[in-house]
């Protein structure tokens, strides 16, 4: 079977003012299914957000050479080589995204009902009653209270978790099969955070949608994730089922993560990864994780480090997985 | 003995501006009756929402902000009325670390120098020491000595809070309130902040109020804890018995909603109704009961009086009840 969005060798580099290149992403496959979870997990830097803007076309082609290959939906065709008129058709009805901040992704000018018709008026064509009644009826599937009345609100009228709820009814407006959500419960209470990591299962279930779950948290995509990708540096470092990479991590940056999180013993130092987070215009040769691992030897700085298979769907960029 | 600091019933008010000019003037309650205490070397957390009042009961303690009611006693000295010039020498012994080391960070005078602004201000030691002084101070928060001569912008930001940590180091506090200090840092390196702050504690006898939203944290670090919604202390206690039994619903649903890496540790989600009312007319009575799933007619009666000791008490009419 093929899968619903794949990705090969996807690599980026970033052309800077004066005219010199840094590399943000080097390579690297990935593939997600119809209707599946997969969550892409990193921390500052580690080129999570990018791999979201470069799959729906939204990095600056003069700024950003993007290399490799996305397919999506088995079409013959390479996405990175298409016009950008028709990546524009594509987005927002075959592939929607969603953002960390949604007072900043609203116009804050336009009210709720015109902001949800926009895609409805632009793909699917919709006028008149028929328009309103979709608009109403996505404010309602997102569990927006009183929804008639809520569509003719600005952005600054509505709470933080309101407004999440309404950049997800404008991203699912024209039934996507894929869509991508960048940190989308990272500005929110944890409360709320729960309210709305609830919606994006339940509305994905009802439609069967893929999704790609952009997070720095572990508990978060542990919550949501059926499969997981572990990026440090711009390089995936691990892909695992959710529940296999938290219970055998094979790489030593997912293993140094998840014991450097608070929950052990009360009082006791953390297992923290020494170092800071990598910079990455000064990536160092060989393994990216290198300067911060604790298996490091002479073999890991030579060469950029493959990607190893694990076991069936389970992959360490790591010289040692075997021995951890 | 007494506590180190001792807040008595702290109400901060901000007033607002009403948008028609005739109208009465209203007021925000940011922060309402609450008390807490800290011991020397004690880390006490605050937890609570966004608009819960943690940072502004922050600032009030540190009489950044004037509290509008209470008192707050730092080691036996009531704050309230204190000139600023008799504030100083209490400002020397309470210090404050943000969230945002950037934004705390002079962007243009270089570590060394920022580190040493508090010297000159309490006049500690001469120009001459003050370079070993700040050398002392950056190797104790785990920097190299060249980092004085670097400005912010060069720096991580796990390296920027542990200058933040020098800074409020320099002048030898008592205490440290600590607003969010580790929430900004990536994961890998807020585990190496929260070893320093939990290193500080035991090696200088260094107080703190550690006010942050992630509950792991707090549970890790903290020794006793307090739990705000809308302004006002919902449970306090030890944090073992206030995480390991939750007595009041807020807390029980805010540890619910925290998502758990361990499916073992992962609860029955309480799902919590819409969100925080607003402080401008908070509800009566109980502030939380237009969410709670347990609020009865009694609820809105009066404001609940925190019931327990010293150990464990919460703010809930009905806590015998639904436990």
């Amino acid at each position: 079977m093929t899968p619903l969005l794949d990705i090969r060798g996807l690599t980026l580099d970033f052309v800077d003012d004066d005219g010199t290149a840094w590399r943000a992403l080097h390579g690297f496959d990935l593939a997600i299914e119809a209707g599946e979870t997969l969550a892409l997990v990193g921390e500052s830097g580690s080129g999570k957000s990018v791999t979201g803007l470069a799959i729906m076309g939204l990095l600056d082609r003069r700024r950003a050479r993007i290399g490799g290959a996305i397919h999506f939906e088995g079409r013959a065709g390479n996405l990175l080589d298409l016009p950008s008129a028709e990546i524009a058709r594509m987005r927002g009805r075959d592939v929607a995204m969603i953002f960390q901040e949604p007072m900043t992704s609203l116009n804050p000018v336009m009210t709720v009902a015109r902001q949800i018709a926009e895609p409805l008026r632009r793909h699917q064509h919709l006028k008149g009653a028929v328009l309103r009644d979709a608009v109403i009826a996505a404010l309602t599937e997102v569990g927006i209270p009183d929804p008639a009345r809520r569509a003719a609100a600005f952005a600054h009228e509505l709470s933080g978790g309101m407004r999440q709820r309404v950049l997800i009814a404008i991203a699912l407006a024209c039934n996507p099969q894929l869509l991508i959500a960048d940190e989308p419960t990272t500005a929110l209470d944890v409360t709320v955070q729960a309210q709305i990591l609830d919606l994006l299962q339940s509305l994905q279930a009802r439609r069967g949608m893929a999704m790609l779950f952009i997070s720095h948290s572990l508990a978060v995509v542990a919550a949501i994730a059926d499969r997981v990708a572990v990026m440090y540096g711009g390089s995936i470092v691990e892909t695992a089922p959710a529940a296999v990479l938290f219970a055998s991590p094979r790489h030593p940056y997912t293993r140094g993560l998840l014991s450097s999180l608070p929950g052990g013993q009360r009082g006791q130092r953390l297992r923290a990864i020494p170092g800071s987070v990598v910079d990455p215009r000064r990536r160092p040769p060989g393994c990216v994780f290198g300067p911060r691992c604790g298996h490091v030897d002479a073999a890991c700085t030579t060469g950029a480090v493959p990607m190893a298979a694990v076991a069936v769907n389970h992959a360490s960029r790591c010289l040692h997985w075997a021995a951890l | 003995m007494t506590a180190l600091l001792e807040a008595t019933d702290l109400g901060v008010d901000f007033p607002i501006r009403s948008d028609t000019p005739f109208a009465a003037p209203q007021r925000l309650r940011a922060v309402d009756g609450v008390s807490v205490c800290v011991g020397r070397g004690e880390i006490v957390g605050v937890v609570g929402e966004s608009g819960s009042g943690k940072t502004t009961l922050g600032r009030a303690i540190l009489r950044l902000v004037e509290p509008t009611r209470g008192a707050v006693r730092f080691d036996g000295v009531d704050l309230a009325g204190l000139s600023p010039r008799a504030m100083l020498p209490i400002r020397r012994r309470m210090q404050a670390v943000f969230q945002d080391p950037a934004g705390s960070l002079n962007p243009v005078m270089t570590v060394g120098a920022a580190i040493a602004e508090p010297f000159a201000i309490h006049g500690i030691g001469n120009r001459r020491d003050r370079p070993g002084r700040v050398a002392a101070l950056l190797e104790r928060v785990g920097l190299s000595a060249d980092t004085a001569a670097k400005l912010p912008y060069a720096l991580s930001g796990g390296q920027r809070q542990r200058v933040g940590i020098a800074r409020a180091l320099a002048v030898s506090p008592d205490l440290i309130v600590a607003d969010e200090a580790v929430s900004a840092l990536d994961v890998s390196v807020q585990a190496q902040i929260v070893n320093l702050l939990g290193d500080l504690r035991a090696e200088l006898g260094l107080a703190m109020l550690f006010i942050a939203h992630d509950l792991a944290v707090v549970d890790h670090l903290c020794d006793r804890v307090i739990v705000l919604y809308l302004g006002r202390v919902m449970e306090a206690g030890r944090t073992d018995a206030v995480f390991s039994a939750p007595r009041h619903p807020y807390t029980r649903a805010l540890l619910a909603a925290a998502p758990q890496i361990d499916p073992a540790l992962r609860r029955v989600p309480v799902v919590l109704a819409g969100e925080l009312p607003s402080p401008v007319s908070p509800p009566s009575g109980c502030v939380f009961r237009t969410r709670c799933p347990h609020a009865i007619a009694d609820c809105s009666e009066a404001v609940p009086p925190l019931v327990g000791d010293a150990n464990h008490a919460a703010a809930c009419i009905r806590q015998a009840e639904i436990g």
